[in-house]
């Protein structure tokens, strides 16, 4: 997770300073239509899914195994959640059919969800 | 987890849910006055996600993992603790309600709005008090 975190943040970051310089010396005027992905990429690509991760890593384990929760469900929903990324980031173009758009969202909506409520049943105080 | 934590971590997953539901509302691919709504609430899901995601989950972990300089600093404030969860959330959820209809007539709207800017404000002011003195060397 965090290595994809990491990508988003380098492609987020890239088109967010490509942006910045467009305003001040204009480059290419398609440029602006990177401006969702760049939203999507951060917004959920990089400090929602940080957090999520860090979530995964420090919440209290159960006692037995698998101790963070079935890994089988966390991975569904890591794939969902990051081809639900990837596809609302370019779902915003014209060329692209909404209904693809709005499955990418629900794909995103799914995923994360999903992952949350794995996280939810570790939040709670140590086992002692 | 303290007690404290875990309020504040569950509120975060909940408002994450809710900016879900809005990002999902906006992108529905139907014209109509669902799609309208929807599109009416973009301050909304920005304050959602940022506010109520984001800051709260980090002052959770924050609150659970910064260090405690001494064994009397433990708790020490724990009404200040509570006071910033208390009004972090008030002021989220008053301008969640009040501001798609901010701009209008209602005076009563706006003094809510402007008391939900207040609350978020001493919120963030009472975390950064209560916080602060942890960021030390243990």
């Amino acid at each position: 997770m965090l290595y994809l975190t990491i990508f988003y943040l380098t492609v987020g970051f890239t088109f967010g300073s490509l942006l910045l310089i467009h305003k001040a010396v204009p480059l290419h005027p398609l440029l602006w239509s990177f401006l969702p992905i760049h939203i999507e990429y951060l917004l959920w690509g990089w400090t929602t899914q940080l957090a999520l991760a860090v979530g995964y890593a420090i919440f209290p384990r159960f006692r037995s195994d698998p101790v963070r929760g079935n890994p089988s469900v966390y991975w569904a929903m890591l794939v969902l959640f990051n081809l639900g990324i990837i596809i609302s980031g370019i779902g915003d173009y014209s060329f692209v059919n909404p209904w693809l758009s709005f499955s990418g969202q629900l794909a995103k909506t799914i995923g994360i969800g999903g992952f949350a409520v794995n996280l939810w049943r570790r939040i709670r105080p140590y086992q002692v | 987890m303290p007690l404290l934590t875990r309020l504040y971590i569950k509120c975060s997953l909940f408002y994450l849910g809710a900016a879900l539901v809005i990002d999902i509302g906006r992108a529905f691919p139907v014209p109509g006055q669902l799609a309208s709504f929807f599109s009416r609430l973009r301050p909304v899901y920005f304050h959602l996600f940022l506010v109520g995601w984001v800051t709260l989950f980090i002052i959770g972990v924050a609150n659970w993992l910064f260090p405690w300089a001494s064994r009397e600093q433990f708790n020490h404030h724990p009404l200040l603790a509570w006071s910033a969860f208390g009004l972090l959330n008030l002021g989220l959820i008053l301008r969640t309600f009040l501001e798609p209809t901010a701009g209008g007539s209602h005076r009563l709207v706006s003094w809510l709005l402007v008391l939900s800017g207040l609350t978020q404000w001493v919120g963030g002011l009472l975390v950064i008090f209560q916080l602060g003195p942890r960021l030390k060397k243990r």
